[in-house]
């Protein structure tokens, strides 16, 4: 066993060592272990170890000595090697295994890794080149883009110092806070013809979510032909979702084909929080439901919320609540399957959630604070259920807890008054609208 | 151009235990050790990583000449180390230095002996 030991230690010395001693020091440790003993010598030849690695490496003959030799073709390259044997058959084995742990750990590292630390340089913002040769940017966490004409004639990419000029400002615009460098501070602006196109607005408030629902807005193309006409109900619904109010350059109400196209550039760029995932909070959901601590609560409410909106519902695929990394990516295509006619662009009929599921959404996110689907006599006592009051007690029917159910078939009998089985935004607007103007 | 012996100088113990091993005739590397053990009446004993490390250095340096092979009759893995002239020369001067060491050390030690009433 200590024999072995010791031609393991011989092993660890350096090639040009071992190959010039090793033999002489076994046969050494074989005639002297048993006079002065082993330990005495397997010490000394630790510590050699660690004298030739680390202080002997001037006795290191020059590479490729043999290849300088004469096996040098002209015009061929010629690689060194630190070992000039070739390896074992057997070495063959483990160097195959060491190499697939390595390919998997870095695979996985890639995968999971979420967003690298800003220490390794990752870009501050996104871009993507636009058919008319401008360039749209969106600024992490600064959620706003910007559209400028790169300089240079269109189909050719521009020299690289003025190109990296033309980024270096655009930057600078989308990331107001970051300081300038003095070239960056040269930029020609002249040339840029840089114009915001639109500011993505921050979630808004509870209390504008509450004031202000959509399905209160002016039906789509009733619109006044008054210099501040009112917002169509889809441009009211796609200011309350901040991805549709990102993609929605031009603020029509309408997602055309081209902002479809941004949504892998842009919807990173409303990821606040740099953990590489839009929330539904990110999304523009606010509330009690996603202010408590019980996490359980908050899963729960962030899956009805993702799957209460079709586009978030399109965007969030695997129903977790998240629009991840992956997600995102794929973003442009899961929106364009919410095309159902097919003629390249989404309008309020494909956008806006059912007006009745919405209903149910409004009244149970701010009564049932554990968003569990039931709501107990207690959460129906609560100040916030007060302007709902009359429906949650008619839906509970004398009893003490109330299924979502139940709800959803009180609100479907009292707003459906014509009986055709569907309730209209017209409709539900006539049942919340007076509830909704308590509670401001 | 050979650097002059004195350069060499101070030697560390055991390049001064091996050269001097060296200095009676041709050695192996086992030889060596058991020389060496022998001069020192077995206080000093070299290990083979010791010893090796610095028959590579000595070698390198002109010192000591190695690849020597022993008779036919014995063992193959037994290669003989040899001092070379300059090995020689350093030794010697290495052992003119320890003998001025020594005088000093004499001269030291009898002036802060103390003196008897």
């Amino acid at each position: 066993m200590v024999r072995f030991l010791y031609a393991w230690l011989i092993r660890l010395h350096p090639r040009w060592f071992r190959a010039r001693y090793g033999e002489e020091m076994r046969w050494i440790f074989k005639e002297e272990a048993q006079r002065s003993g082993a330990a005495r010598l397997l010490a000394d030849a630790a510590v050699s170890v660690a004298r030739q690695w680390a202080f002997r490496s001037d006795f290191q003959p020059e590479p490729g000595a043999a290849v300088a030799a004469g096996r040098t073709v002209d015009g061929i390259p010629v690689f060194y090697t630190a070992e000039p044997e070739v390896p074992r058959p057997s070495a063959m084995l483990p160097g195959a295994i060491v190499s697939a742990a390595v390919f998997a750990l870095l695979s996985f590292a890639v995968a999971h890794g979420g967003r690298p630390p800003r220490a390794l340089g990752r870009l501050e913002y996104y871009s993507t080149p636009m058919p008319d040769n401008s360039v749209l940017f969106g600024g992490a966490g600064r959620a706003y883009a910007v559209a400028g004409r790169a300089p240079g004639a269109a189909g050719e990419r521009p020299e690289g110092g003025l190109w990296a000029k033309f980024e270096a400002t655009v930057a600078a615009l989308v990331m107001p806070g970051k300081p300038k460098a003095a070239s960056e501070t040269a930029a020609p602006a002249a040339t840029l013809e840089t114009e915001p196109l639109r500011g993505v607005r921050s979630a808004p408030s509870r209390a504008e979510i509450a004031s202000t629902p959509y399905f209160l807005a002016a039906p789509a193309g009733r619109a006044t032909a008054a210099q501040e006409a009112p917002p169509t109900r889809a441009a009211t619904y796609i200011d309350l979702l901040a991805p549709l109010s990102a993609l929605d350059s031009d603020s029509d109400g309408v997602l055309s084909a081209v902002e479809i196209a941004q949504a892998g550039v842009v919807l990173p760029a409303l990821d606040a929080n740099h953990d590489g995932r839009l929330s539904a909070e990110e999304c523009g959901a606010e509330g009690d439901a996603f202010a408590t601590k019980n996490v359980a609560a908050v899963g729960r409410a962030r899956r009805a919320y993702m799957a209460l909106h079709p586009a978030l519902a399109a965007l969030d695929a695997n129903h977790d609540g998240f629009v991840s990394a992956r997600e995102m990516r794929a973003s442009a295509a899961a929106l364009s399957a919410l095309d159902g006619n097919h003629d390249g662009k989404l309008t309020e009929d494909e956008l806006l959630p059912a007006p009745l599921e919405y209903g149910v959404w409004l009244v149970q996110s701010r009564v049932d604070r554990n968003f569990d689907g039931r709501i107990s006599k207690r959460e129906r006592g609560r100040a916030e259920a007060a302007p709902w009051r009359d429906l949650l007690d008619a839906s509970a029917g004398g009893g003490s807890t109330l299924t979502v159910r139940e709800l959803r078939n009180e609100l479907r009998r009292r707003a459906d008054t014509n009986h055709s089985g569907v309730v209209t935004w017209e409709e539900l607007r006539r049942v919340f609208a007076p509830r909704l103007a308590a509670t401001r | 151009m050979k650097k002059p012996p004195e350069e060499f100088l101070p030697l560390a113990p055991a390049a001064l235990h091996i050269l001097l091993a060296l200095a009676g005739g041709d050695l192996h590397g086992y030889g060596i050790m058991q020389q060496v053990a022998a001069h020192s009446e077995g206080k000093y004993r070299l290990g083979p990583g010791t010893l090796y490390d610095n028959l590579q250095r000595m070698t390198a340096q002109g010192l000591v000449r190695d690849g020597l092979r022993g008779a036919e009759d014995e063992d193959p893995r037994r290669r003989y180390y040899r001092l070379n002239a300059l090995g020689r020369a350093v030794l010697a001067a290495e052992v003119a230095r320890l003998e001025r060491v020594l005088r000093e050390a004499r001269v030291h030690l009898q002036a802060a002996a103390p003196r008897r009433a």
